[in-house]
């Protein structure tokens, strides 16, 4: 990468890593996961920059697709360390915490292609066709994989609410 | 609770990226991995040297590199670890998203590619996988309808055809069975998701799976989990008690008879090699007030009678358990803002009693079972 192009990069990184950071951060439920997922695809990002046309989309793209791949694997097996987590205050009430916390945890339970494809739906509002793009497979994948994700979220988490996505 | 609002409170709770340099970063990894693919042998072999004096208690094993496929960096770097009957490496492939599993042969210094997670039997010598999803398979509504047991030593492979679907495939100690968990296609009438309904055995040799209805029930709540696995001869898994909100572990027969249950201690992590602890994990109220006190806490129980024998500290950073190294030790996982991590042992409450690696680059470990 020339100089031109690596300062392009840190102008592009500089800009949006907050943005990233946020849905990688959704992606995984975990900080230090996040930042490994934002970093892995930051750095593919770069190794393609000259390709790199929309770089947004390309690493929000390389974040789900990280997710769903190998990146991460076995996560029952494997979880990261708690470490040091930025501490903020928590204004909700005990009740709405322990809901929350279910909820988290329900979401823990998904797979990594689940919980994109729910993350893709009803946190981006894409619709099935471009959710099938992002994630590489078919529409038909996505229905049945929002639809398992769903049904296993109540399963887990009891009674939630979802609003109508697009087709 | 709504879906949009927990993904957006997610996005809040996310606060500010980390304040390192992330571009600088990035591009560091990039010149790390370039260098990395164009190392030369004889820089491993020095490597492997220095290996040898830094891990005094482990066996570094280190690969000819030209032999790896290319983008798949041999991690920790350039070698595997052997404590305590596993094969311990941490491999990415960034390069290849979705390529599967890759798993390092010791004898050859080359990798085997797995199209889908594979899981490696006790002794070393076998690796079921699912077959890999497809638009046509993924659109059923059950997890995966045919597996493949190869033989790591022969290099035959045996597809098993499982017509119930099965998911969360686990090998019997004795590398004799694997046992898979069958849902249901159709939604649970009262907790609106799949219903389990028993367990698969496949055994390798064998083309016809035995399914093994097993009613247990679902239970709810944060610390379940529907996958079944071995302890010993027996299978475990953790359906609904008697009383309702409560869940019982529960041992089988693999005739699907029950043989024992106990109050579930947990989400059962792993069994100790004689089988008579387990590792749970629970979620409880007893975690950091930036989780609102809520965390994750590990145990080590009886597993005969669920008597806690062990806990880990409720949060910190002494690190996470990943599996049993003897009857009564553990390989812990510590990790420093995910940036760096390294592997100890520690007792059943979580005391550091041996430091196995130097602290490096976070990796997701695999614990590999050497076989005898």
């Amino acid at each position: 990468m020339d100089a031109e192009a690596e300062r392009r990069f840190r102008e592009f990184v500089a800009g949006r890593s907050a943005a990233l950071f946020r849905l990688a951060y959704v992606l995984t439920g975990d900080y230090h996961q996040a930042e490994d997922l934002l970093q892995t695809a930051l750095t593919r990002t770069a190794a393609h920059w000259r390709r790199v046309e929309d770089p947004d989309a390309y690493v929000r793209t390389t974040l789900y697709r990280l997710r769903i791949s190998g990146w991460r694997r076995h996560a029952r097996h494997r979880e990261t360390s708690p470490g040091v987590l930025p501490e903020r205050p928590v204004p909700d009430s005990a009740d709405q915490v322990v809901l929350r916390v279910g909820m988290y945890e329900a979401l823990r339970r998904l797979t990594p292609k689940q919980r994109a494809v729910l993350v893709l739906r009803y946190f981006e509002d894409l619709p099935e066709r471009e959710v099938a793009e992002v994630l590489g497979c078919s529409v038909g994948t996505v229905r049945s994989q929002t639809a398992r994700a769903l049904a296993k979220l109540r399963a887990t988490a009891g009674d939630f609410t979802v609003e109508e996505a697009q087709p | 609770m709504n879906l949009r609002e927990t993904f957006e409170f997610l996005a809040v709770e996310a606060g500010d990226p980390p304040q390192e340099d992330l571009a600088g970063r990035a591009l560091a990894q990039l010149r790390r991995d370039r260098a990395v693919k164009g190392l030369s042998a004889a820089v491993v072999v020095a490597t492997a040297a220095v290996l040898a004096l830094v891990w005094p208690g482990g066996t570094p094993r280190t690969p000819p590199l030209p032999a790896d496929p290319p983008g798949v960096p041999a991690l920790p770097p350039g070698h595997e670890l052997t404590f305590g009957g596993y094969r311990i490496g941490g491999y990415d492939n960034p390069d290849q998203p979705g390529a599967g599993t890759h798993l390092l042969d010791p004898r050859t210094g080359t990798y085997r590619t797995f199209p889908v997670d594979a899981l490696v039997s006790p002794d070393g010598r076998k690796a079921v996988y699912p077959k890999p999803l497809t638009a046509d398979s993924e659109t059923g509504p059950l997890p995966t309808d045919q597996v493949t047991i190869a033989d790591l030593v022969t290099g035959q492979e045996q597809k098993i055809a499982l017509p119930w679907g099965a998911t969360d495939f686990a090998w019997s100690p004795d590398s004799g069975t694997v046992v898979g968990t069958v849902l249901s296609a159709a939604a649970d009438p009262v907790t609106g998701g799949s219903r389990r309904l028993g367990f698969v055995l496949l055994r390798p040799g064998t083309e016809q799976p035995t399914f093994v209805p097993v009613n247990t029930g679902g239970c709810g709540g944060p610390n379940t989990d529907d996958a079944f696995g071995w302890r010993g001869g027996e299978v475990y898994g953790l359906g609904a008690g008697t009383a309702p909100n409560t869940c019982v572990l529960t041992y089988y027969g693999v005739d699907g008879a029950a043989h024992g249950s106990l109050p579930s201690p947990g989400v059962v992590m792993s069994v100790s090699p004689d089988g008579s602890l387990l590792l749970v994990r629970n979620l409880e109220k007893s975690g950091p007030p930036w989780k609102g006190g809520v965390g994750t806490r590990y145990r080590v129980v009886d597993a005969t009678t669920g008597r806690r024998l062990g806990a880990f500290p409720a949060y910190g950073s002494t690190g996470v358990p990943l599996a049993w190294m003897d009857g009564r030790h553990l390989f812990t996982q510590q990790g420093v803002k995910g940036t760096r991590a390294r592997l100890v042992a520690s007792d059943v409450n979580g005391r550091v009693t041996r430091v196995l690696t130097r602290w490096g680059p976070y990796l997701d470990l695999q614990f590999i079972p050497v076989g005898p």
